[in-house]
């Protein structure tokens, strides 16, 4: 039988497994902020725009350079949430899109790179390049740059993991 | 819902029930918030990164960074320097069991396995914006075949690759071949232009560009796309490329080849060269993505014998005599909506052949309907459509479609046939399939064939890329 104080814990193992909203814990957290270079000449992305830009597609910035992307590491809480929410796709079905490319002779899924912090790390070096973190992990040596106008915070945003 | 669940896993979730419905919940629920703590990471993507799974100090940072950028103009090849060049090696295989499930004159009564594709990619990065890919197929062909144009009244022995094995023995071993499927090299120049040249599959249709069994849903291709009214491989240039137009993209593929020849993957024996357009408009919206396309390609065909002869003062000449020669222009068009997890696609295609020289017009056999001559100009047509849905469960896909073919050609009767069966994917790398097949031919009867005038079989087969 479960005691009260059993109880307590595993409920708060949940809500914090659950991400419940505990204490100051803000909307940042659970939003994923677009990043790019202090010097890109990306300042916003469509989210149709970013949806074919990690499935494959050629999308180039304002200044005629092609948009890199890069992606967090395979099965990452927020790799599978912004697959989810840009892509419209589980994980399997990621998985089952680039194998499909791949043998119609297509190019290959955007470079994942494991840790966020050498991450943005990267893109800080790419101007041409674009990533996803968490709002909350931003770090200074990059920038958000707004989907379809909006910036995590705004009400309009919509990028939530 | 998110409440809902949460209340559920609070009151009655075990420490693990919790993690997984957690996990769960950040995948599927737009509003839920993360877990507050990062996230560590897991092991990096194999080919993707090499130094993600080296930590995340300023000097990893930095060196990859730097790798990134050194040498070069834009970030594409930097990306690709990082890569060092690495050679990308991967395939897809298929097993097939197939059975005929009546008397029909035109298939083999005796059920088989066989392996029907072993294709091997070598695909590269080459950097600044320059790729490439080849894609062979070994087969056991040419042990067992009948070599082409034989009567097939007094077929003759078949083809034996048997050879004597020096390194076991001189014991017998049976050699097979290779098929080049493509091999090109493309450079990038803007997302509107891309320039390929080499061999490369016909952007035509829908089948022609899915190529490899994993990616097919059925088993056998429709007739219409098996019987390459436009040719599957093309050797030449092309250009293509894409314009995003909101939610609407444009795309183009404009291409210049020798065409179809007997040995057309390395010579053209005439100074025409074929041209390929295709246009496609792709939308999505709340009802799914539908794509349309259009394509034509225009080309000749002639084969030619090649032989050396003297001239009156006794030089040497080289003759080159046409035997074949046909003009084609064929028109494809196609439609595919993917709306969540259904799927429908069709095309039509259309195929004109036109004999311009009386001299090399083929001769037509007698028959009991075609009387001695020559063969007529013709059009062959041909359509299908398709529709898939993909359960829920064990990515279970029922298929079912249909398909028409008018060759109108001399010894080939029109046929239509329904098909239908299961696509299961139970992992992302294998698929497993089976297909009933029904065909039957259309008066009027070209010939007639002892036993049923269509074909009923089934196929079993397991497609794995790797």
């Amino acid at each position: 039988m479960t005691s009260r104080r059993e109880f307590l814990r595993l409920s708060a193992s949940a809500a914090f497994t659950l991400g419940f909203p505990l204490g100051t814990a803000s909307a940042q957290a659970q939003t994923l902020a677009l990043v790019v270079a202090k010097n890109s000449p990306i300042q916003q992305l469509s989210q149709y725009e970013l949806k074919k830009l990690y499935l494959g597609a050629n999308i180039n910035d304002p200044s005629g350079e092609r948009i890199i992307a890069f992606n967090q590491a395979p099965n990452s809480p927020d790799r599978v949430a912004f697959e989810q929410r840009v892509l419209g796709m589980s994980s399997e079905e990621v998985s089952r899109y680039w194998i499909d490319r791949k043998i119609r002779g297509e190019s290959g899924a955007p470079k994942a790179v494991g840790s966020v912090e050498l991450l943005q790390r990267v893109v800080s070096k790419l101007e041409h390049s674009v990533a996803y973190v968490r709002a909350d992990q931003v770090r200074p040596e990059v920038r958000i740059v707004a989907i379809d106008g909006s910036v995590p915070g705004d009400s309009g945003y919509r990028l939530y993991a | 819902m998110p409440e809902l669940k949460a209340s559920f896993v609070i009151v009655f979730g075990s420490a693990t029930l919790l993690t997984l419905a957690g996990s769960a919940l950040a995948q599927t629920d737009a509003i839920a918030p993360l877990p507050p703590a990062p996230a560590p990471a897991p092991a990096p993507a194999p080919a993707a990164d090499p130094a993600a799974s080296t930590g995340s100090s300023d000097a990893e940072a930095e060196a990859l960074a730097a790798a990134l950028s050194s040498s070069s103009d834009s970030t594409a090849a930097a990306v690709a320097d990082v890569e060092e060049f690495k050679l990308n090696l991967y395939g897809f295989t298929d097993f097939t069991y197939t059975a005929t499930l009546n008397d029909f004159a035109f298939a083999s009564p005796y059920p088989t396995f066989l392996i029907g594709n072993f294709n091997l990619y070598v695909g590269a990065e080459l950097g600044h914006g320059w790729r490439s890919l080849s894609e062979v197929r070994f087969t056991y062909l040419p042990n067992g075949n009948y070599p082409r144009g034989t009567d097939p009244a007094n077929p003759p022995p078949r083809q034996d690759t048997t050879a004597y094995d020096p390194a076991d023995l001189g014991r017998p071993v049976k050699w097979g071949g290779v098929v080049i499927e493509r091999a090109w090299l493309e450079y990038t120049v803007h997302p509107l232009l891309t320039i390929q040249g080499g061999s490369w599959l016909t952007p035509y249709g829908i089948w022609n560009v899915d190529h490899g069994s994993p990616v097919i849903i059925g088993v056998r291709r429709p007739f219409v796309v098996g019987e390459e009214l436009l040719p599957a491989h093309q050797t030449g240039i092309q250009a293509y490329g894409s314009y995003l137009a909101g939610r609407t993209e444009i795309g183009y593929h404009l291409g210049l080849s020798n065409g179809r020849g007997p040995i057309d993957t390395y010579a053209d024996l005439d100074k025409n060269k074929a041209v390929t357009a295709r246009l496609s408009v792709s939308n999505d919206s709340p009802i799914g993505n539908i794509t349309v396309g259009g394509t034509l390609y225009r080309g000749r065909f002639t084969d030619r014998t090649q032989g050396y002869y003297l001239d009156a003062l006794g030089n040497y000449g080289t003759s080159y005599i046409a035997t074949a020669v046909y003009d084609e222009m064929a028109l494809a068009a196609d439609l595919r909506w993917v709306w969540e997890d259904f799927t429908l696609q069709g095309e039509f295609i259309q195929r004109d052949v036109v004999y311009p020289r009386e001299d090399v017009r083929p001769a037509a056999f007698a028959s009991a309907t075609v009387a001695n001559g020559f063969l007529a100009d013709f059009r062959s047509t041909g359509w299908y459509l398709l529709a898939a849905y993909r359960l829920p469960w064990w990515n279970i896909m029922p298929f079912f479609g249909g398909e028409s073919y008018h060759p109108n050609q001399e010894f080939i009767n029109n046929a239509n046939a329904i098909w239908g069966g299961l696509n299961i994917r139970p992992i992302p790398r294998v698929v497993l399939k089976a297909q009933y097949t029904q065909s039957w031919f259309l008066d009027p009867i070209q010939f007639a064939t002892i036993g049923e005038r269509g074909l009923k079989a089934i196929d079993l087969q397991a497609s794995w890329s790797f």
